[in-house]
């Protein structure tokens, strides 16, 4: 009956009535005298809970968002291409790529033999052809061909390969330094901002997949330290990687973390990972779920 | 373009949408932490926070969720995460407004009003919040909370009794 009375007072309140409830109120208040004065002065106190005039969104905070967005974008492109990169490496399109790749040798050396047939006249003639020819055979792998470059003698070519190798390490070294400088950022967005920016780069500095560990073990925003597990999941193939995430494994309360990190260590078929992951799925604290996942990955990593 | 297709279409990976969703929700949002109590730089921080979670976690929404629903559980669950994280208890904020901008209001009563209300059990002052402050339906409330519509209507029934009594208190004091 109380909360009967409670119910209807809130549907008052919400002035969103129906004529059943009107009625219904209508009738509640007839029987229960001094309800209705009840009622009007709950809806003025309610009525006089007035929202305050919005605050606008600081524009120049914006960028973060956007930044943020691209991100994502580029990792969602980087893992539609990794699939297509798996329909490459099918079993039957190996067979197709092997059979095409030895039509090619065959053909080349056909071609090869015709040239060899005419060697002596272009040996005379033109003996820099010859070498051009060559050096233009295709080496054939099987999943992929290479078609070795023309190899133009240029003593220039070593210097602007040095240049462009001494910049993409002063690139590579600028954005380490970025990214372990925001991590130590106060703003968990600018903290998540750093971890994106470690897509970036093909092999990170051993300071910067160590600042991402410690911001997966310690970073006091979840979203932070979730961040940092998609990213550090990319260096998997580091045992010092899946070494820290194998102990990081047992000190994560977070269920999306546990997920995370179950699943990068089985990925890598990390057998290390098998008594942390015994432990977490005996552990009556653990969510049914990771408990679940630590039970499956527990079967696969013992295979 | 509803809130519901631009979401399905970041669910689906066109994930260029979620900026008209970020456009359309982050003053709402900004103010929905700072009407909590949450100061300005924390509020922005928590805002941007709840796009992330929204991108992150795009696969766990589902045709038919109401969007807006959807989105303050994530900005609530940061809320509380925030709480948590920071040892902090509901009571303990206090709303961060400029009450001399809101001529609109009688601003002894209007400041009163705000006074009890951060008097209130964190439960009750949660759902009037909401309902007053967000204009959310008792069923989009129950929805978010993950309660039952009726547990609501009591909430709001005892939150509305208890603001009246704390009210009356500050009134006389004045």
């Amino acid at each position: 009956m109380k909360n009967k009375k409670e119910e209807l007072l809130a549907d008052f309140l919400e002035n969103n009535l129906s004529a059943l409830k009107k009625q219904e109120i209508e009738d509640f208040f007839a029987k229960n005298e001094g309800s209705e004065t009840e009622f009007e002065e709950s809806k003025e106190v309610f009525l006089s809970i007035n929202k305050s005039i919005d605050k606008d969104f600081d524009a120049s905070r914006d960028k973060a968002f956007y930044d943020f967005l691209s991100a994502e974008k580029e990792k969602l492109s980087a893992k539609l291409q990794t699939k297509v990169i798996r329909f490459y490496e099918r079993a039957a399109f190996k067979y197709a790529a092997s059979v095409a790749g030895l039509a090619l040798a065959f053909w080349f050396g056909r071609k090869t033999v015709g040239n060899q047939a005419n060697t002596g006249d272009l040996a005379d003639a033109n003996p820099t052809k010859i070498i051009e020819r060559v050096v233009e055979v295709p080496v054939v792998r099987v999943d992929t061909i290479y078609v070795a470059p023309k190899q133009l003698a240029s003593n220039k070519q070593p210097n602007v390969l040095n240049e462009i190798g001494t910049l993409k390490k002063e690139i590579q070294e600028t954005k380490d330094l970025l990214i372990l400088s925001m991590l130590k950022k106060e703003s968990p967005s600018d903290r998540i901002q750093a971890v994106n920016y470690s897509y970036d780069l093909q092999q990170p500095d051993e300071q910067v997949l160590k600042a991402l560990i410690y911001t997966l073990d310690y970073d006091r925003n979840v979203n932070v330290r979730i961040a940092a597990a998609d990213a550090i999941g990319r260096f998997g193939n580091n045992t010092n990687v899946r070494d820290a995430l194998v102990k990081s494994l047992l000190k994560q309360q977070e269920p999306t973390l546990q997920i995370s990190i179950i699943d990068i260590l089985t990925k890598y078929n990390e057998r290390k990972a098998l008594p942390a992951l015994r432990l977490l799925a005996e552990d009556n604290s653990t969510s049914e779920f990771v408990r679940q996942k630590a039970e499956e990955s527990t079967r696969v990593l013992s295979l | 373009m509803t809130d519901e297709t631009a979401m399905l279409c970041v669910f689906n990976g066109e994930l260029d949408k979620a900026a008209v969703l970020y456009e359309r929700y982050k003053r709402p949002l900004l103010n929905f932490f700072l009407r909590f109590g949450i100061e300005w730089e924390t509020s922005h921080d928590l805002t941007q926070q709840t796009f992330y979670r929204m991108i992150h976690y795009r696969h766990s929404y589902r045709d038919g969720y109401e969007f807006r629903t959807w989105i303050y559980r994530i900005a609530r669950n940061l809320f509380h995460d925030h709480l948590k994280d920071n040892h902090l208890k509901m009571s303990e904020l206090s709303e961060n407004y400029d009450f001399e901008e809101e001529e609109t209001f009688d601003d002894q009563n209007h400041q009163l009003i705000r006074i009890a209300l951060q008097k209130l059990p964190d439960e009750y002052r949660e759902v009037l919040h909401l309902s007053r402050f967000e204009d959310m339906k008792y069923e989009q409330i129950a929805e978010m909370l993950n309660v039952s519509v009726s547990v609501v209507k009591v909430r709001v029934h005892r939150a509305i009794k208890k603001l009246r009594e704390v009210y009356l208190s500050l009134d006389v004091d004045v």
